[in-house]
Formats: structure tokens, sequence, C-alpha cells
């Protein structure tokens, strides 16, 4: 059923509408944390744009609630297509976009070649291992394909998490500091591999990074303050 | 000095874990209701030896009492090696959850200077404290409550003598300590083992490095378990179905690799699918396939076991009551004394059945619960990927009936085995097979345990993704 929806809905475009959204975060103290007020912002299709900030400024929290993975406290938040107009539910958006996490957060019952299929798996690719080892070559992890994910560093960990992201072709990918844990060499090139993905299969991208420069490669950028409020548009 | 200090705020940072918690009270309650029974031994013997003439005088006129009480305490016994049993695998599991927790709190120790002998010292020291103040106080509060219990019976004209033997208390007490230093013994020797690095990396995962060490508790329980009923026949027979359990449950496992291997049948595309999730967790859900399979067999033996004796036994008393005095004039002037005596029986069969399922129950649904969260991580990932809620609900039913399947089949065969030889050898009756009831039993337990565990992942996938990402 998700391949031929896969099949049905590919590369017709989708965009993300943000709204008046606040949110706070529930903490220990007295008084919940705020982190947005009336904060609005829109990704367009095809569209190429950072979300710069500092620790704590809430980066990771707008991710979420732009892919639909959280909800915000108030706000509201609409994901259209681009071909027919339409406002896609939460889980239709879902299938149509990847996530690159932080946290990486890969399977360690799965080894590294699985855990990069994942996402085609549970399309019901026939192809998916093949296509796996195509990206883990891309990002220079073929050698590790059998291997444990639990047996590798960091950097590696988190190439294998951007493989996973990219084997599914998103119309929109979201990146949580992509290349925090790479060296300089691999961090330039993983994110230019990021980069030409995008621009080639005409995927927006929504890059989270602290790093100035890297937000500075893409088309614009959008910086968050202490509390952000509707500075983004 | 300073290093006591250290070891107080460690102490004090341990007794904030719930796993502590946990370990404490499980400990509690199997010495507290093991305390109980105990100290109701000396007024059973007093009784015993006061009509035992009138038992034996029964035994030769063939009177089915005589029986009766001879497969109750039979019965007893073999209740009180599966609430061993039991207890011990609960102390086990629990033991090992609190061993994942405090390697992170030793690689912060680590990391900051401790050393790893200390480290594993103060892991023996908490040990040691917790089961020391549980079996203090469950040994205090089993004798308030034997007094209460006394004198309410006193207070309603029925004739209890409160005095007890410290021997018998002691006996359990120190049987108890033994199945705890049993059960934690393979923690202490997983921090030994575990090299400094992987300590600190967190890499090792703790379900695939100690599952091999389960084994061993369970056999080491088994043994002590055989020790204290004295009745190494049915301790054999014991390991050695749990042995047989353990190859059936890796036959499965294999047969089901071997479906998994035909994924991707566009058809059952998502049942396929399911059955991989299943073999590629295996390592990790070996421990917990194998404490319910085996809190299982107990839960059925104990069940069928308990039916059978209270059919027994409660037409022997309805025999005692009504016919007695025509049949045996000798009989009469006891007949409140063989009553009295019937009905004691009667009650600790009852009241130890209850305990045990209640035991069984509470550790099935700690561990689904457990399992459960387990896979919250991973569910929360593949919502994430774009698996629709529907699709999960599918996917999760399917796994769960099959990881139910794997359990609950050696299960079955397992208690069918174990109740033919327990009535055999510790009953002395003839057991007939009822398949339609096992049958029963086992899809009540498969759909049973299905059903919980797919409402915990339905409720998960209610929650927010980045809730069920950040609670791993």
């Amino acid at each position: 059923m998700l391949a031929k929806l896969e099949a049905k809905t590919k590369r017709m475009g989708t965009s993300v509408h943000l709204e008046n959204m606040s949110h706070q975060l529930a903490s220990h103290a007295a008084e919940p944390r705020q982190l947005f007020r009336q904060f609005s912002m829109q990704i367009e299709p095809e569209e190429r744009l950072a979300i710069v900030g500092n620790s704590g400024s809430g980066k990771s929290t707008l991710m979420s609630i732009l892919a639909g993975l959280q909800k915000p406290s108030d706000g509201k938040i609409t994901f259209i297509c681009s071909k027919s107009g339409q406002a896609l539910d939460v889980a239709r958006f879902r299938q149509r976009c990847s996530f690159i996490f932080q946290q990486f957060y890969l399977l360690p019952e799965l080894d590294v070649m699985h855990n990069v299929a994942l996402p085609l798996t549970l399309r019901g690719d026939s192809k998916a291992l093949t296509k796996s080892l195509v990206w883990l070559d891309k990002v220079g992890l073929a050698h590790v394909a059998r291997a444990s994910v639990t047996s590798l560093s960091n950097g590696e960990q988190q190439r294998v998490a951007i493989a996973r992201a990219l084997i599914s072709s998103p119309e929109i990918l979201f990146a949580d500091e992509p290349v925090s844990h790479l060296d300089r060499d691999n961090a330039v090139q993983m994110f230019d591999l990021i980069n030409e993905f995008c621009k080639a299969s005409a995927t927006s991208l929504v890059l989270a990074t602290r790093d100035i420069d890297l937000a500075k490669q893409v088309e614009r950028y959008v910086t968050l303050a202490a509390t952000s409020e509707a500075s983004a548009a | 000095m300073s290093a006591l200090r250290g070891l107080w705020h460690l102490f004090r940072i341990q007794l904030k874990n719930r796993d502590t918690l946990f370990l404490f009270l499980t400990l509690f309650s199997i010495a507290y209701f093991l305390a109980v029974i105990s100290l109701s031994a000396t007024p059973a013997k007093l009784l015993l030896q006061d009509n035992l003439s009138i038992l034996f005088a029964a035994h030769e006129e063939g009177h089915p009492l005589a029986d009766a009480v001879r497969m109750a305490k039979a019965f007893i016994e073999l209740i009180a090696l599966s609430l061993f049993v039991l207890g011990g695998i609960t102390l086990a599991f629990i033991g090992s959850r609190l061993a994942v927790s405090n390697r992170y709190l030793f690689t912060v120790c680590l990391v900051n200077g401790v050393s790893k002998r200390r480290c594993v010292v103060f892991h023996v020291v908490i040990l040691t404290f917790i089961g020391t103040v549980a079996l203090m106080l469950a040994a205090l509060l089993s004798v308030i409550t034997w007094k209460v219990l006394c004198a309410a019976a006193n207070a309603f004209s029925f004739p209890l003598s409160s005095h007890y033997e410290w021997r018998y208390l002691l006996d359990v007490l120190v049987m108890c300590f033994i199945a705890y230093a049993v059960t934690q013994l393979p923690n202490v020797i997983f921090f030994l083992k575990l090299q400094h690095s992987n300590l600190v990396n967190a890499n090792v995962h703790h379900g695939e490095s100690t599952w091999g060490l389960y084994a061993f508790v369970i056999s080491g329980l088994l043994l002590c378990a055989g020790f204290y009923s004295c009745n190494w026949q049915i301790t054999l027979f014991l390991i050695g179905l749990t042995l047989v359990c353990l190859l059936l449950l890796f036959v499965t496992t294999r047969l089901f690799l071997i479906v998994a291997k035909r994924k991707f049948l566009s058809k059952w595309r998502l049942f396929f699918l399911s059955v991989d999730m299943v073999s590629k967790r295996i390592g990790v859900n070996v421990p917990y396939i194998i404490i319910i399979g085996l809190s299982v067999t107990i839960l059925i033996l104990s069940l069928r076991i308990t039916d059978d004796i209270l059919h027994l036994l409660n037409p022997t008393l309805a025999f005692v009551d009504s016919e007695l005095i025509q049949t045996n004039s000798r009989f009469v002037e006891h007949e409140n004394k063989l009553k009295e005596f019937g009905y004691l029986v009667l009650t600790m069969v009852l009241i130890f059945s209850a305990f045990i399922s209640l035991l069984s129950a509470s550790l099935i649904t700690t561990l689904m619960d457990s399992s459960a969260r387990d896979v919250q991580y991973r569910n929360g990932l593949m919502l994430s990927l774009g698996l629709s809620n529907k699709d999960f609900w599918y996917l999760s039913s399917f796994e769960w009936l099959v990881i139910s399947f794997i359990t609950f089949f050696p299960a079955a065969v397992c208690s069918h085995y174990l109740i033919r030889e327990v009535y055999q050898a510790q009953l002395g009756i003839a057991y007939q097979a009822d398949w339609t009831w096992l049958l029963i039993n086992i899809v009540m337990a498969t759909l049973g345990t299905a059903i919980s565990v797919i409402w915990l992942s339905g409720s998960q996938a209610k929650k927010s993704i980045t809730v069920l990402l950040q609670n791993s």
C-alpha cells in the first residue's frame, strides 16, 4: 500500500506552513519554559533553508514540529501538496519527508546495511538492500555494510544516518546538525553530498545548525533568538 | 573517610533508582509470605502431632482424609518450590535491570576517577544492604502479622497457638538470602567481566551479553529448590525440561527465521516484515521469552494442580462431614479436630495458589510492559520514517502474535510433561491428558499477551514521535 502511495505521490512537491505557533517545554520548575511565541514561517517546494541558533534556542524542537514529529502547544501547521493544492495529513506528509536526527537513532539490532535500508523495507521495496549498498558506498561506508552499528564511531554512525535519510528520495529533508560529529574534510564532503542530492532531486532542505558558515551555503537562513517571535517568514 | 563520603553519595543516588525499590519490594514480599507460612508450621505441627493417632487410624481404616492430607502436603511443597523458582526469576530479572541502570552511574564514576573495583564493591554493598533490610523487615512484619492473626482467630473462638519456633523463620530467611545472592551473582560477574572501554562506551547490550547467565540463574535456582523441597527427581526433571524447552525455543525461532527469508511477498509484506523484526530482535528478546515461558509453565501447572487438589479435597471433607459418623464411630469424638485440620490444609492450599498466580501474573505483566518500553524507540523511529498508524498497528499485532507463539508453544509442551510427572511422582495419581484444556490455556495466554502488548503499542502510537524517541 505504501509502495503504491509512494509511486503516486512522488515528486508532487510539498510546502509546510507554520502560523502563529507558540510552544513551551514542560519542566520541573514552577513555570514551563517558553520557546516560541506567535512564530510563523513556511517552507516552499525545492527551497533550501537553514535554521541557525545557539544551543537551547529551540532548533531541534522547531525541526520536529515542522516535520510533524511533535505538535506545537498552540498555533497551526499545514502540509500542502503543491500539485493538487490539498492539505495532507501528518501520516501522509511523513511518507514524503526524511529526517537526519542529531542523535542518529539507529537500531542496534540491525546491521549497517539493514539500518540504511529500513525506510525502503517499510515501504516494501524489494531492492532495498541493493540500494542501501549504493548509498553506503556514497557515504564511504561500503566496507562496514555487515557490521553492527554499535561497533561504529559517532562519525560513522552519523554517515549511516545520512545514508538512511537520503535513500528514500524524500521531497523534504530535515537535517538536524547533520555533520556535527564529522571531521572537517568529511563534514564538507557529506554536506556537499546532501546539498547536491537536494539540488539534483528537487528536494527541499531544512537544516538546523549552529555553524553560520554552513548556513550561508543554502538559499536563506532563519536565526532563532532566545524566545523566537514572529520573525522568520 | 572521603571514600565513605563518596559511597554515601552513591548510595543516595541509588535510593532514587526505581529498580532498587522494585528489588527491595520483591524480596520483601517473597520473604514475608514464606515467613508467615513458616510461622504457621509450629501450630500445624502441633495439630498434626495431636491428631497423628487419629490420622494413622484413619489411614488404617482406608479413610480418604489421610490421602488428602498427603496430597495437600505434596502440593504445598510443590507450590513452595514453584514460588521459590518464580521469585528467584523475578529477583534475577529486576537485578539485571538494576545492573543496566547502574552501568551508567558507574560510567560517570569511572570517568571521574573511581576505580572499577570500587564500583563493583559498591554494587555488592548496596545489594547486601537491600537484601538485609528487606529480610529483617519481612521477619519483623511476619511475626507481627502472625500474632495479629492468632489474636483474631482466638477472638472468633478458633483456638490457634501463637507459639512459633525461631528455627523455621531462620530457615526461610537463610534460603531467601541464598536465592537472592545466587540471582544477583550474574550481575556482579557481568560487571567484573566487562571491559573498561565497553563500560565507558556503553555499547554492550545487557540483554545480549547476559542471557547465557539467565540459564545459570535458572539452573542454580532449580538446584536450590530441589534441595529445599528434598525432591531431586522433580528437580532433575525440571532442569531437563528447561533444556528441552530452550531447544524447542531455538527450533521455533529458526523456523520463523526461515519464513522471514521469504519476506517481501507483496500480499503478506507486513507479516513477513514483522517476522523479520522478531528475528532481528531475538537476541534481545530471548531473556524475556525464557522468563515468560517459565512463568506461564508454572502458572499453568499451579492452576491445574490447584483445581484438581481442590476437587480431591472437597469431596473428602464432605465425606468427613456426612458419612464419617455412620462409617466409623471411633472418629465421632474427633470429628471437630479432623474438620479443623482439613480446613487448615484447604486454606493453605488456596492461599499458596492465589499467591503463586499473583506472582506469575505480575511477573508476566512487568515483563510485557518492560518489553513494550524496549521497543518504544524503534516504534518511534518507524513512525518517523513514514509508517502510518494503521500499518504500525498491523506490524505490532503480527510481531507480538509471533513472539507469543514462540513463547507459549514450548511453555505448553513443557507444562504438559511437567504436570504428568508431578501427578505421578508427587501425588501418585494418573494424569489424564486434557489437550482441550491445555489448548484453551495456550490460546488464551497467546491472545491475552498479544492483546495487552498491542494495546501498549497502540498507546505509544498516540504519543508524539519525539517523546517516543527521547524517552528511550
